[in-house]
């Protein structure tokens, strides 16, 4: 029996995202949110872990009420309960804020053996919730996951790391992060929808977690880089268009060294 | 990596009026001390423990926590590996500090002693200027952003090798392959041929391949391609969650140009284009844009390239 709570985090739809090419910064209006893609293959391998090994899955999440929704995708996967850390109308969180606050509702919640985070949020790519989460509770990280087995309390886990594939064999209690290569998460159906629509989300107040909400990083600005590039299209026939463009090349050095 | 780091560090440390020393988690590395100096550093520390072998992040932890707690350092500068950025992170939630990982630059204002850093945010759509306002500043920074430290002789600085007591990991390495790179690293590549979702199936891939061959390059690929579809190895994944290039020629086929991939070619010299959707923003990504279909191209570019650079 294995007791989980995996953390995820709801974020814009990347694909969806525009600039506003005068002020250089972000248009949100109308673009969806969602689990963010790591985020779904960790509660995907905790519902595997869970088929195999018994327990329970806890999906807990930081946000606004809107993520809300994130924890309704992970309920109709198939989660047991979902947490939401309600920040109300706190802005300028950073990875310290939300690390703090996670650990804390985490050691509210209580009893777990195994959590589980992706990799890093698809939108950040920071990588730093997961590891600090890890030290608040004084518990091993073992990044990067590309497979997992448990064994009644050990864990081993294959790494996916820049040079080499390290298998790392630890005890629980333990965080996981996980990478996109190490499941498919599974897609509701309608029977799992159904089961999940009578569970409700508890929530948690930021406020009261007795947690410095001071962030240590600021955000100065955030802008969309400037890219000069030449954009210049090709045309003509097929013939015509691949040799404009090896001249062209060959011309700008960048072929034929 | 460390000579990059080294340089930065130095600019720092001379603008914030500070001392710069390197920690050398890892006893071998003893030899490379004087070279440290030589580039820059007024102190190296050698942290003699077997514990501290290996990539598991926590002993690693406890030696620079131990280290800090002693010289109270206001800024760290780490590698941003998959361990550096892993240690970084439990440094930081011990020493209840920030951490700005993955830096693109790194700059001081030295009215504020406060380190600027730039980062990608919202999948490299946006760059995102961040300051730590703890410490110590801890930044991590990937290799080959920053240009590494001249070495000279006239420098000098002190060498200390301690044995710190250092809590081992719990966890324990059981295995290690090492990955079989094909070909070159593609960071550093000169020429990178890559492949979206224009690719119909697996096997097409060897059209890329040729092309990439005659030019003397090496083959890369969008995510779907490598994380959903898995056609591809992750390590030759070009893009945010994958690997940054900066080749004089890049070469993107059948890839519409979502923002997490161009963060991984922004740098590129030069940028050509194919893709069958003239709306594609790749093209906005590109100085030469074909609107046309990759299978008739790529063959018909490997042919050109092949006779005129042969000539």
């Amino acid at each position: 029996m294995v007791q989980i709570i995996v953390c995820i985090k709801q974020v814009y739809d990347i694909g969806g995202l525009k600039v506003d090419q005068k002020t250089r910064s972000l248009i949100t209006e109308r673009v969806e949110r969602k689990v963010s893609d790591f985020d779904k293959n960790a509660l995907e391998e905790a519902l595997r872990i869970r088929e195999k090994q018994g327990g329970s899955v806890i999906a807990i999440t930081l946000g606004t009420s809107a993520a809300n929704d994130a924890l309704r995708e992970a309920l109709n996967m198939g989660v047991d309960e979902a947490y939401l850390v309600d920040v109300g109308d706190m802005e300028e969180l950073d990875a310290r804020v939300i690390s703090d606050l996670l650990a804390e509702a985490i050691r509210r919640i209580g009893g777990f053996d195994l959590l589980i985070c992706g990799e890093a949020s698809v939108d950040m790519y920071a990588a730093q919730v997961g590891p600090r989460i890890a030290e608040r509770l004084g518990i091993p990280l073992v990044s990067h996951a590309r497979s997992v087995s448990v064994n009644g309390s050990i864990v081993m886990a294959e790494r996916d790391l820049e040079d080499s594939y390290e298998t790392v064999e630890a005890s629980m209690p333990l965080l996981l992060t996980v990478t996109k290569e190490i499941n498919e998460p599974r897609i509701p159906k309608i029977t799992m929808v159904i089961k999940a629509s009578k569970k409700t989300v508890k929530a948690l107040q930021a406020r009261e977690l007795g947690i410095s909400l001071t962030p240590s990083v600021k955000v100065l600005k955030a802008l969309a880089p400037v890219t000069e590039r030449k954009r210049e299209i090709i045309g003509g026939k097929t013939e015509e268009i691949t040799e404009s463009l090896v001249r062209q090349l060959l011309r700008d050095g960048v072929v034929g060294g | 990596m460390v000579f990059e780091l080294l340089r930065k560090g130095r600019e720092l440390a001379d603008g914030l009026g500070g001392r710069l020393c390197v920690v050398v988690l890892d006893a071998g590395l003893q030899p490379e001390a004087d070279s440290f100096i030589q580039r820059g550093a007024d102190k190296v520390f050698v942290i003699d423990n077997p514990a501290l072998e290996g990539s598991l992040p926590e002993p690693s932890t406890d030696a620079i926590c131990r280290l800090a707690s002693q010289s109270t350092p206001q800024v760290l500068l780490i590698g941003s590996t998959k361990k550096g950025n892993d240690i970084a992170a439990r440094v930081a939630a011990r020493l209840e500090t920030g951490v700005i990982t993955n830096c693109l630059t790194v700059s001081l204002d030295r009215e504020a002693r406060a380190i600027i850093a730039d980062r990608p945010s919202y999948g490299g759509i946006l760059t995102s200027t961040e300051t730590c306002t703890t410490k110590p500043q801890i930044l991590t920074i990937p290799p080959r952003v920053l240009e590494p430290a001249a070495t000279s002789e006239s420098l000098h600085g002190e060498v200390v090798r301690t044995e710190m007591n250092v809590e081992p990991a719990k966890s324990r390495v059981v295995q290690t392959a090492p990955k079989q790179i094909k070909g070159v690293k593609l960071e550093d590549a000169n020429i990178v041929v890559t492949v979206g979702r224009g690719l119909a199936k697996k096997e097409d891939v060897r059209i890329i391949e040729e092309l990439a061959k005659v030019l003397g390059g090496e083959v890369g690929c969008s995510s779907p391609l490598a994380e959903d579809l898995k056609w591809l190895p992750t390590e030759q994944l070009v893009g945010l969650t994958g690997h940054k290039v900066k080749p004089k020629l890049y070469l993107a086929c059948g890839i519409s140009g979502q923002a997490q991939h161009i963060t991984g070619m922004r740098d590129s010299h030069v940028v050509v284009a194919i893709n069958n959707d003239p709306e594609a923003p790749i093209f906005q990504q590109s100085d030469y844009c074909i609107i046309g279909d990759m299978y008739e191209f790529v063959p018909a570019l490997t042919e050109t390239f092949r006779r005129i650079l042969q000539k």
